[in-house]
């Protein structure tokens, strides 16, 4: 027993498998001699360290450059966490199953036939157990990423990167280090026999993005219908961020893409319309703590959707000379490790499928709001009129969709009054052996897709400003000219006791002249979903976007809350006038996706 | 001057012992403390007459060694803290190296004039029957290291560890007001205070 134990450690600190050197071997990050493999003339565990933060610059690159600026250096943390194996940071039962995942991840090396240096950059990437080890660095670095960017010291980072939460959700942490690992993978082939020769193509360049994105929360479980939907949506979208501007032919779409808000997306290439979808569904149903975090995550990938039109690691050191070139390396990457390597991971290709699906759910809710938010009735004829050609249950997806309605219901008609169409779907009878009648998560998932408030983006990173104008449509959510911060701007709104009835009036204006635009409507609409409690009142008073004549910031959370968004309800499900495409629609009153 | 109120740079770095370290900030003392592994990382503040200070502690394990870390980790210090154990001979014989390899490393303009402090800990231990190095001994080095302080302290029994880490804060603030009055030109390096553990493995 002792004997196999001790043989067990050994050649575990030796790093050997059935005799065989293999790659990671934890003595090495003991030694102090500079790894042979190094160009820089590091220290194995050096090494290593720049390995994470390579890593973590292509998934975060606004944490990475905030740890960067502060001058936390991934050694100082990852010393303690390489040695021991995190054996540290986690108790011993969370722990061991980080060490099922990472021993049971081949130990060899994937590029047998590739020995020289330059076929990789980091020499502990090459095999999946070192890929998985970085990967669950990187992943604990990102569950601490909103206390990590709210830090602005090193000293605080290093003690909150040093004393690991202990309420954690293992399995999350655990599935993002494993989705990662597989980007780890990708991203270590730094050149390949491709190069140059795939050039880029917007459709797989995003899909690829997508892929990593898939650290998102991988909460949602998609089924292979929505997964088709998806697909057909994410591409739509794509076109549309790549032709930046230029519209499909779908109508709704097309209208709601044409606000002003969705001006800032002109005006900004990097800025894609899918971006807000992550921020906006990796926050619903969540318990507080984690909301925070996933706070974090949505934003993590909205910078990382940012950085990634303009190139990937685009931050990073001399290592790289283009963006183009780079992006064009990690896509020869890309294709030589998926050539090379999914035969003999099927397992990890499963999960990276699964999870793709994953990502690109948040597009369809998504888009299906933007789509039929703005008029139900004129959706829902459509696609009653035009039987989906793809197959029922897909079409039936699509209406439940309809975010709406309760339910939706087959053969419904269109009714007298949109109440009538409310109406059918409050009170329809389930027909037999129909089981998309039973998912009534699903719906509820959908309904909690609201914005985040103003504290919550606030724990995420991001910075509130006023406008250059008062109008109300001057709402713009964009990057800093570094990239490092994204920043909501807004007009100054002075909310004083008129401004009850003068925004009921408007309001009530806006529907009632259906030729009207609803800027109004939709800005009340976005100030409800800002705010959610006194305490974001008091942060938006403090960012000088609102000032507060009205007494108590208790007050004017109720005005918008409560009075106004009454007003701004009946608007936005009567608002008739929403596909007359003629008709700017700055903000509209589906502002909430707008950023 | 620098206003009164926190000031969360005036960085102390790195310190020596584990446990002294430990018992200074978390007002504790554990037996079962585990060795650092690396470095690691503590903040603390003090009152000094009426300005709250943050003192940033930066604590290398004695077994490190300085390329491990990487020059950055000692760079910007204020003020480096020694720490040996009155109770083990090496501990104190290789002081001489860990103090020229800081000057080395972080390369403070003036390095006769950074403030260093040495620290001789575990006096507690066995009621001092098994201490090694004499304190006249511990004050000559530092008289030869050019005046620098000597505390003995007992982390278990919470001997002197405040006045030492009080000595090291107000350290740092002296050098800083005097950069802030009459050296304006003169580097920033100077002025930070940084506590560096000696190589005593605790």
């Amino acid at each position: 027993m002792e004997h196999d134990a001790y043989c067990m450690f050994e050649n575990l600190m030796n790093g050997l498998v059935n005799g065989e050197q293999g790659v990671v071997a934890i003595t090495d990050f003991y030694s102090l001699s500079p790894a042979p493999e190094s160009s820089a003339g590091l220290s194995p565990v050096r090494e290593a360290s720049s390995a994470i933060y390579h890593l973590l610059a292509s998934v975060d690159s606004s944490l990475h450059s905030h740890l960067v600026e502060l001058g936390v250096e991934p050694q100082y943390f990852t010393l303690r966490w390489l040695r021991v194996l995190f054996g540290r940071e986690f108790s011993l039962d969370n722990l061991l199953f980080i060490w099922d995942e990472i021993f049971s991840s081949p130990n060899h090396s994937y590029c047998t036939e590739i020995k020289s240096r330059e076929d990789y950059q980091f020499k502990v990437l090459c095999s999946p157990r070192g890929a998985l080890i970085l990967s669950m660095a990187v992943s604990m670095m990102l569950h601490l990423r909103s206390s990590l960017l709210g830090s602005e010291h090193a000293t605080s980072c290093l003690v909150r990167l040093l004393n690991f939460p202990d309420d954690i959700d293992l399995k999350n942490l655990i599935e993002k280090a494993k989705l990662l690992q597989y980007f780890a993978l990708e991203k270590n082939l730094p050149s390949s026999p491709l190069t140059g020769k795939s050039p880029l193509s917007p459709t797989n360049y995003w899909e690829e993005t997508w892929k990593t994105l898939q650290m998102s929360g991988d909460k949602r479980s998609g089924g292979p219908t929505v997964r088709m939907k998806g697909r057909g949506l994410l591409r739509r979208s794509v076109s549309n961020t790549e032709s930046n501007g230029s519209r499909t032919k779908d109508a709704n779409f097309e209208n709601s893409n044409l606000t002003s808000a969705s001006q800032s997306i002109v005006d900004e290439p990097h800025n894609t319309d899918i971006v807000p979808v992550n921020l906006m569904n990796s926050l619903p149903s969540m318990p507080t703590e984690h909301q925070k975090d996933h706070v974090g995550q949505g934003t993590a990938e909205i910078i990382r959707s940012t950085s990634n039109s303009l190139g990937w690691l685009g931050l990073r050191d001399g290592d790289y000379t283009t963006p183009v070139e780079t992006r064009n390396r990690i896509e020869a990457a890309r294709e030589y490790v998926s050539s090379k390597m999914r035969p003999s991971f099927p397992r990890r290709r499963n999960a990276s499928d699964l999870d793709t699906r994953n990502a690109e759910q948040p597009c369809v809710s998504h888009d299906a709001k933007v789509l039929n938010e703005p008029d139900p009735l004129s959706v829902h004829n459509s696609r009653i009129a035009e039987p989906d050609q793809a197959n029922d249950v897909v079409s039936n997806e699509e209406r439940r969709d309809v975010g709406l309605l309760e339910k939706v219901i087959d053969n419904m008609k269109l009714g007298l009054h949109p109440l009538e169409l409310y109406h059918q779907s409050v009170i329809y009878t389930v027909p037999q052996n129909h089981r998309y009648y039973y998912q009534g998560s699903r719906l509820s998932e959908y309904q909690e897709d609201i914005m985040p408030s103003a504290m919550e983006m606030h724990g995420a990173g991001i910075k509130f400003r006023t406008s250059m104008t008062n109008s109300l449509v001057d709402v713009h959510f964009r990057t800093t000219m570094l990239r490092w911060s994204r920043v909501l701007t807004m007009p100054r709104v002075t909310v004083d006791d008129s401004t009850e009835y003068l925004y009921l009036n408007l309001m009530a204006f806006e529907r009632l002249h259906c030729c009207f635009n609803t800027h109004v409507t939709a800005y009340v609409r976005f100030m409800d979903n800002l705010i959610e409690s006194a305490r974001d009142v008091a942060l938006l008073c403090s960012k000088g976007v609102l000032k507060n004549m009205l007494g108590s910031n208790q007050e004017l959370a109720h005005l918008f809350n409560g009075t106004l968004v009454k007003g701004a309800l009946m608007g936005k499900y009567m608002d008739m006038d929403d596909d007359n495409p003629a008709q700017p629609m700055p903000l509209k009153t589906s502002a909430k996706f707008k950023f | 001057m620098c206003p009164q109120g926190v000031r969360s740079n005036a960085g102390v770095r790195r310190l020596a012992f584990s446990l002294t370290r430990i018992r200074y900030v978390h007002k504790k003392f554990s037996q079962q403390y585990k060795a650092t592994i690396g470095a690691d990382f503590l903040t603390k503040e003090v009152l000094i007459e009426d300005r709250l200070v943050t003192l940033q502690i930066w604590d290398t394990a004695g077994q490190e060694r300085f390329q491990s870390l990487g020059v950055a980790f000692y760079r910007g210090a204020d003020c480096c803290v020694l720490v040996y154990d009155v109770n083990a001979k090496r501990s104190f014989n290789t002081l001489g190296t860990w103090h020229d390899e800081f000057i080395n490393q972080a390369g403070p303009s003036d390095p006769n004039q950074f403030p260093f402090i040495l620290v001789g800990n575990k006096v507690d231990l066995d009621s001092g029957s098994r201490r090694v190095v004499p304190e006249k001994k511990a004050k000559d080095w530092c008289v030869a290291k050019g005046n620098i302080p000597y505390f003995e302290t007992s982390a278990k029994d919470d001997y002197n560890v405040d006045t030492a880490f009080l000595c090291i804060a107000k350290l740092a603030l002296e050098n800083e007001h005097d950069e802030d009055i009459y050296f304006h030109s003169v580097a920033e390096q100077a002025t930070k205070t940084e506590e560096q553990t000696s190589g005593c493995a605790c």
